[in-house]
């Protein structure tokens, strides 16, 4: 290596090192730490004893994570079937509208830049039983009110509503990104050959969405899994009889309520291996079609 | 790369450095300067104000400093202060907490410090809930305690009569009939008004609010929670008296109807229900927040069934291993939790003194007092005191909470005792 080279690689190497720091000390670390205690009888307040795979035999036996994966499953289903949904035809209309386009995007993407912890108590208090305005407009049409977060039937599709209403306008914004992105003499060519708009939406729009679709899904299965905390957090705390209780609420249940953070961390390398399970079968799907 | 671009690189990174080292070592610097004070760490809702003044009457204001910390991140602070070497002298602990920080070696014992004629001035459930393994190891701020309140205007409604004294309390038997009598039903079977809120929130809860009440059902019915030595639940939780509390409390939400499982606040203010266990707090709320209402509530003796039980214990003094000055944390604690000190606190805050030295200063006269004078005295029973409660208590909350929502009493005993049990090896 030359002089000359050495010295851009030490500045290189001097630019990349606060984030280099930032992330090792914050991603990194904590990364490698997490599957470190997973092996290990760690109590929140102090000691650390090697139990091997003692902390996994017991997350297989346990109901109540069995219970809170299954939760898990079924409101990620749910967040990635309808929140993609809503987002590729809220990004549709959006498209179509030229007039008042910017207001209607920025009026959209409210939810998206407030807090999950506002969003949260307002849900809650339109969910209310007694004084919502959700429950006080049924009852004005003759219906029975319902305890959306106080009913287990109810609770899991009240949380997955708000977290859907919160974040499909940002996926909506990617949705439109991609549509701009698709020229718009396929469309023409299409309508010269007499291509309905239903025609022109699977035969142009979705396919050539692929790869924003795709990236979009991945998104949404680690958000749908990842970063659900705060909403149950404020909204359920993991109830009623833990209909809402996800895995990330239950690892930190396990973890900051009863201090058991060797199992708790079981439960968030499970929650990884899993995501880069789904992810891998996503991407593979993603290729075939591409194919 | 320019020299002088190389030498801006380089100036930014050590400011950055150097900014980041600063503020770290500042931090550790304050927590230096504070080293002469004895640090409490606490939160405002144990208005830990009106300690200032008991401990202004023995000279120690100065010595004290108070640290707040938001309620609802209180514990997972404290946990986390422990772990990090950085907690302060003193901690507010809820009383079944306390063996679980005794056992992480977080605490130091009082024995030493604690005159014993002076400790058995606590009244009884207070001594119960302080011990752990043989060992004091906190000094109570207050006890707690419920009782039975209901709506007056209601009861005359249905032709009630309620009980004034501990010795004419209800039954369980008389206390299903009264929540029967007073539940109403409109024309479309839309129930008006429940007859009993047995519990301090909604069943959609999950806090310790509703162990405190609901534990209140297995010690009526004549059975306890874990063994003496603290081991299993089989013969305690795990007994057919247990199960049929929670058949008991499971009919009254599905059997009889007359209590709610849907979510509700201020269940008696609100006239939704006619019956409801809380605590003595409630008189306060309902003097702020609902003046109209103050007329209308009365108190009666919580039910016995084969067994009379009172719920007890609230938050305590503990000195931690850390603090380098532990004889004056000791009377710091010895000042706020006195005779003195605690009717300074007690009669500020309307709480209700674990001593019963104190009792004897305080108007307890009036309801909710004057029967909870009786109930501490003679009912008050502590939830058990092991390292493994919080697991305890809410594998037990959550299995009150399943049979309200309609679980079969069987499945929700079985997973609450195997749980427990689970918890305790």
């Amino acid at each position: 290596m030359t002089h000359y080279k050495r010295r851009d690689c030490i500045d290189g190497f001097a630019f990349i090192l606060p984030a280099f720091i930032i992330i090792f000390t914050f991603v990194v670390y904590p990364s490698l730490r997490l599957f470190f205690l997973s092996f290990h009888d760690a109590n929140l307040m102090g000691g650390l004893k090697y139990i091997g795979l003692k902390n996994y035999q017991s997350l297989v036996a346990s109901q109540d994570f069995i219970r809170s994966f299954l939760v898990t499953l079924r409101f990620m289903a749910m967040v990635i079937v309808v929140q993609t949904l809503f987002a590729f035809i809220g990004a549709l209309i959006v498209s179509e509208s030229r007039r008042s386009a910017s207001l209607v995007r920025t009026i959209y993407f409210i939810p998206v830049i407030i807090s999950f912890v506002v969003v949260g108590y307002l849900w809650q208090g339109m969910y209310n039983h007694d004084y919502g305005l959700i429950n006080s407009l049924l009852s004005l049409l003759g219906f029975k009110r319902i305890g959306f977060l106080s009913d287990p039937a109810y609770a899991l599709y009240a949380l997955t509503a708000t977290c859907i209403w919160k974040s499909w306008p940002y996926f909506m914004m990617i949705f439109l990104a991609g549509l701009k992105e698709i020229p718009g003499e396929l469309y023409e060519s299409a309508m010269i050959d007499g291509a309905g708009e239903l025609r022109r939406l699977f035969a142009i729009t979705i396919p050539l969405l692929r790869r924003t679709t795709l990236f979009i899904l991945l998104i949404t299965t680690m958000d749908s899994v990842v970063k659900v905390f705060t909403p149950v957090f404020v909204m359920t705390s993991g109830g009623p009889r833990g209909s809402t209780d996800l895995l990330v609420h239950y690892a930190w249940r396990m973890a900051f309520r009863f201090g058991e953070v060797g199992y708790s961390s079981s439960i968030m390398v499970f929650v990884f291996i899993f995501l880069m399970v789904v992810s891998f079968i996503q991407l593979k799907i993603g290729e075939r079609n591409e194919q | 790369m320019k020299k002088q671009n190389r030498v801006t690189l380089v100036v930014v990174l050590v400011c950055s450095l150097l900014l980041m080292g600063g503020g770290l070592f500042a931090q550790g610097g304050k927590e230096q300067a504070k080293g002469d004070k004895i640090i409490i760490e606490t939160f405002s809702d144990l208005f830990p104000e009106y300690w200032i003044e008991a401990l202004e009457a023995k000279g120690l204001s100065d010595k004290v400093e108070l640290r707040m910390v938001p309620q609802n991140q209180y514990e997972n602070k404290i946990r986390m202060m422990i772990a990090g070497g950085e907690v302060g002298d003193i901690i507010c602990i809820d009383a079944p907490n306390i063996g679980y920080y005794a056992e992480m070696n977080a605490l130091e014992p009082l024995n030493s410090y604690w005159d014993p004629a002076d400790f058995n001035d606590l009244v009884g459930s207070a001594q119960q809930a302080m011990q752990w393994q043989g060992q004091i190891w906190a000094s109570p701020l207050n006890e707690a305690n419920c009782v039975l309140y209901y709506n007056k205007q209601m009861f005359k409604e249905a032709g009630l009569v309620a009980p004034t004294k501990l010795a004419d309390a209800w039954d369980l038997d008389q206390l299903l009939d009264a929540a029967r009598k007073l539940t109403k039903v409109d024309s479309r079977g839309n129930v008006e008004v429940y007859g009993l809120f047995p519990q301090m929130f909604s069943v959609d809860n999950r806090n310790e609010g509703m162990t405190f009440t609901q534990m209140l059902f297995p010690w009526w019915f004549g059975a306890d929670i874990i063994s003496p030595d603290g081991k299993t639940v089989d013969g305690y939780f795990n007994s057919p008296e247990s199960k049929a509390a929670l058949q008991y409390y499971s009919d009254l939400f599905n059997v009889y109807k007359v209590s709610p499982s849907i979510a509700m606040s201020n269940p008696l203010a609100s006239g939704k229900a006619a019956m409801y266990i809380n605590g003595p707090w409630m008189v306060g709320t309902w003097q702020n927040q609902f003046p109209d209402f103050v007329d209308t509530w009365g108190a009666m003796p919580l039910p016995h069934g084969k067994a009379a039980a009172s719920n007890a214990g609230s938050w305590n003094l503990a000195i931690t291993k850390q603090s380098k000055n532990k004889d004056l944390a000791w009377k710091i604690i010895e000042a706020i939790t006195s005779t003195e000190g605690s009717y300074i606190y007690c009669s500020n805050t309307g709480n209700l003194p674990a001593r019963e030295s104190t009792l004897e200063l305080s108007d307890m006269s009036k309801p909710p007092y004057d029967i909870i004078k009786e109930q501490l005295i003679h009912t008050a029973k502590s939830r058990p005191v092991t390292p493994v409660y919080p697991k305890i208590s809410e594998a037990l909350m959550d299995a009150y909470n399943a049979v309200a929502f309609g679980e079969s009493v069987d499945r929700a005993f079985n997973e609450a005792v195997s749980k427990m049990n689970a918890a305790l090896q």
